[in-house]
């Protein structure tokens, strides 16, 4: 299962595995905007388990951001895989997406 | 151990910037403001603010905003830089000293002085309050939109005002800028964008990225497979254009590939900004106030400071809250390209080091020559002439521009200047004249002796002058140049001259002279630098209480130099400090007296010839016509005979400043490395010799005085006439 749910207290943790690149994109969207139907105001992502990940990936994390932020709600990347984290390096995105790991 | 460096980085930088700031405040005062001058002082301000700030100086920060403050309304032409802000400034710059002092020995948390601080902050805020309105002196209201918050709104209407013109001016942004939006089939192609980040990184550093969101349509509208994000990049490359367009040959249609060079006009980087959605742009502003790529102005100019006003409100963890701290450390790392800093003990300890290696070359070619062999003997000359090399270079890393010096002087002699109402112009010349760091710091207090004096006693006042024929501003002049191996730091004025008369009378009231001998001009003048010894006529504040040129004398013997006065009543005072160029290593030349070995300073040594005939009794022989005293360093040094017989005999000539004078050795032994190393307290009072080397069989070798022994050829000369009228009248009998 690529993407599961889960509710610890008062957070949602969305783990995700596998891709998360183009060719997944168009089945992860839907999957990870769920969260948005959903009551919990912080929603934890476990990337730990992303094999790969392109810029088709990142634009849905940030479209994710981006709809939770408007809603009130927060966005955290919990854990990443190494490959998650070259390209959150490289894009300069830690703060963006995860300020509570940048502070750290 | 980190933080003290930054400490002392800190430290040194702000003691350059006030030294600027100073310098900038006397052209002011000396050629009138100009927008350079004043946006200098301005600059240098802000800087110091700015890196004070990065450690949290918080006593430094809040002073200097104030002096920021009131120089910005300089700047905007609001307040008149008048002769009142001008010492106000000045002293505002010296309390910044004081507070740097005392973060340099820990003890920022103490106030150096919270009476004067107070003062000052009292004095700024009354000149900031005669401010004109910004209507007055600026003519339109500059069309800006946003939020100002009240205390700068200041400071934003001058930038305000420069907004059309600086955006044609060229940004200080030094990287690349690259703005790239996507054409949206690109992911469908089988390009990835981020491949174009890991590409450029193989051509440059990134410095920063900025991926933009703002294309992200809404949730349900947006195509997981098509591409909406754009990216800002800072690059740091040596690319060309050419090579970073073709980067992006392959998506070039459709998407928008902008590529800016370093130092685009800022309307360029307006248009960017522009372009992005609000949020976008607001992080962008943020990452280059961050990265400080922009001048504060610049910044402003962009609108960029509404814009991250703006954002702080939208997305508060998106904008970095340090501000413009990484800034001196960014440029200072640009700097550190052509220069490093290194402690002066490591330096020290190289030349130590060098000086050993001279020796050590010096046995081995010794070694050499004794076992006749000459491929070995080849060798060890190869090696020397590196060793010459290698020496030269090392020392050249300790010589400093005198400048570092002469550079205290405006500010001094404007001080002084103006305690005593009187009207100088000083003039520098020769202020890139290099020599021994060493030496440049323990030059600094007799020299200010000595401007000092030459301001207080020599410079007449005024009225005096101009009754004298003189014109009214006097002049005083440094003057720094090399001369045959040693340097000449002269201070010259045309004031009224030293009493010729004075001095001898005084000298003979003291004791110091004979009523009946007859002196030189150079000899009275010399009494000046005895211990207690003054002719000023009344004590006042800076000089005259007859303490200081017996200092200036002690302080320049220490140096190995030497300091001579040349004056004319009525029309001025030169004095001359003499040093030698180095105290550590010089080329030297080895001669023999008796079973002695000598070394002469090599710059010393015009020339060597065979001792000419000459009288018996007399110490002067006629060279090529011309009579030269000579010293006999026998004699001198009471050294026995080496060998009977051996008639011939040599005589080095030698030059120290204007006068030559011969040595009469035994024999020459040729050119040496010498390292200086101090003669022990035993033999320090022995007149004639300054120092002593190890030569490279082990001995000892004393180098000599030679200034010293020139001048004793002098003294001897003039007594001679008188030792051999003495003479004749014993033989007559």
């Amino acid at each position: 299962m690529p993407l599961t749910y889960s509710v610890q207290e008062d957070s949602l943790l969305l783990t995700v595995s596998g891709g998360l690149t183009i060719f997944q994109a168009a089945e992860r969207k839907p999957e990870l905007l769920h969260a948005l139907s959903l009551p919990q105001t912080e929603v934890v992502l476990d990337l730990a388990g992303v094999d790969e990940l392109d810029t088709a990936g990142i634009q849905l994390l940030l479209l994710l951001r981006r709809e939770l932020v408007n809603a009130g709600r927060r966005l955290e990347i919990g854990a990443c895989s190494p490959a998650v984290l070259a390209v959150l390096d490289l894009l300069q995105l830690h703060e963006r997406l995860s300020p509570a790991v940048e502070a750290a | 151990m980190k933080k003290d460096s930054a400490r002392d980085a800190v430290v040194q930088e702000a003691r350059e910037l006030l030294v600027a700031m100073e310098a900038a405040l006397l052209q002011i005062e000396m050629e009138g403001p100009t927008r350079d001058s004043i946006n200098a002082i301005f600059r240098a301000a802000h800087t110091i603010k700015g890196s004070a700030g990065l450690f949290a100086f918080d006593s430094i920060v809040q002073f200097t905003h104030q002096v920021e403050h009131v120089l910005d309304l300089v700047r905007e032409e609001r307040l008149p830089l008048n002769a009142h802000l001008m010492s106000l400034l000045l002293q505002c710059g010296d309390y910044i000293g004081e507070l740097v002092d005392a973060i340099e020995c820990n003890q920022e948390a103490e106030e150096p002085n919270a009476e004067r601080r107070a003062t000052l902050l009292a004095e700024l805020a009354e000149v900031a309050q005669t401010a004109t309105a910004p209507g007055e002196a600026v003519a339109s209201e500059p069309v800006r939109t946003g939020l100002r918050p009240a205390g700068d709104a200041l400071a934003e209407a001058s930038a305000g005002q420069e907004v059309d013109a600086a955006l044609q001016a060229a940004a200080d942004y030094p990287y690349w800028h690259l703005s790239l939006q996507f054409n949206e089939n690109v992911l469908r192609d089988g390009l990835d964008p981020l491949s174009f980040l890991y590409y450029l990184r193989s051509l440059g550093r990134i410095i920063a990225v900025l991926p933009v969101e703002g294309g992200l349509p809404e949730a349900g509208a947006m195509d997981a497979e098509s591409c909406y994000l754009g990216v800002e990049i800072c690059l740091a490359s040596d690319s060309t254009r050419q090579t970073l367009e073709d980067v992006f040959e392959f998506v070039r249609d459709d998407s928008r590939i902008d590529i800016l060079p370093p130092q685009s006009p800022l309307s360029a980087y307006a248009a960017v900004l522009q372009r992005l959605a609000r949020e976008d742009a607001a992080r962008l502003a943020g990452q280059w106030r961050s990265l400080a790529l922009f001048s504060e102005a610049q910044w402003r100019s962009l609108g960029a400071a509404t814009l991250e006003e703006a954002a702080a409100e939208v997305v508060p963890v998106a904008v970095p809250v340090t501000g413009a701290r990484p800034r001196p450390l960014d440029e200072r790392r640009a700097q550190e390209q052509k220069f490093i800093k290194i402690e002066v003990s490591k330096l020290d300890q190289l030349i130590d080091l060098v000086g050993e290696l001279v020796i050590a070359g010096a046995s081995a070619r010794l070694i050499a020559r004794r076992r006749k062999d000459s491929q070995f003997e080849e060798a060890t000359q190869a090696i020397d002439g590196l060793m010459e090399q290698i020496r030269d270079a090392a020392l050249t890393l300790r010589m400093v521009q005198i400048n570092e010096v002469f550079q205290r002087f405006p500010r001094i002699v404007r001080d002084i200047a103006r305690d005593l109402d009187k009207d100088i112009e000083l003039t520098m010349t020769g202020s890139d004249t290099e020599l021994d760091k060493s030496m440049v710091e323990r030059l600094a207090d007799p020299l200010m002796h000595i401007v000092r004096n030459a301001i207080d006693h020599g410079i007449e006042p005024a009225a005096e002058r101009i009754a004298a024929g003189k014109p009214p501003k006097a002049s005083l002049r440094l003057n720094a140049m090399h001369e045959s191996g040693s340097v000449l730091v002269e201070v010259m004025d045309d004031g009224r001259g030293m009493d010729r008369a004075r001095i001898l009378e005084k000298a003979i009231a003291q004791g110091l002279a004979a009523p009946e001998a007859e002196l030189s001009d150079a000899e009275i003048y010399r009494f000046v630098f005895e211990p207690g010894f003054s002719t000023a006529e009344q004590i006042t504040e800076l000089s005259g209480r007859g303490v200081g040129m017996d200092v200036v004398k002690r302080n320049i013997d220490a140096l190995q130099g030497e300091v001579a006065i040349d004056t004319e009543p009525g029309r001025g005072t030169v004095v001359r400090i003499r040093l030698p160029l180095t105290l550590a290593i010089i080329s030297g030349f080895q001669v023999v007296v008796g079973n002695a070995v000598f070394v002469i300073p090599l710059d010393m040594v015009v020339e060597c010839i065979d001792m000419p005939p000459r009288q018996s009794g007399s110490h002067i022989v006629a060279v090529r016509g011309e009579p030269l005293p000579f010293v006999p360093l026998r004699e001198l040094f009471d050294l026995p005979a080496r060998e009977q017989g051996r008639a011939r005999k040599s005589l080095v000539i030698v030059q120290y400043g204007q006068l030559r004078a011969g040595l009469l050795v035994d024999g020459l032994l040729g050119e040496c490395q010498a390292v200086i190393k101090p003669l022990g307290r035993l033999f320090g009072k022995v007149k004639g010799l300054s120092g002593s080397t190890i030569l490279g069989d082990g001995r000892v070798a004393l180098i000599l005085d030679i200034p010293h022994l020139v001048q004793h050829t002098q003294q001897q000369e003039q007594s001679s006439t008188a030792a051999y009228a003495e003479r004749s009248v014993a033989a007559a009998p």
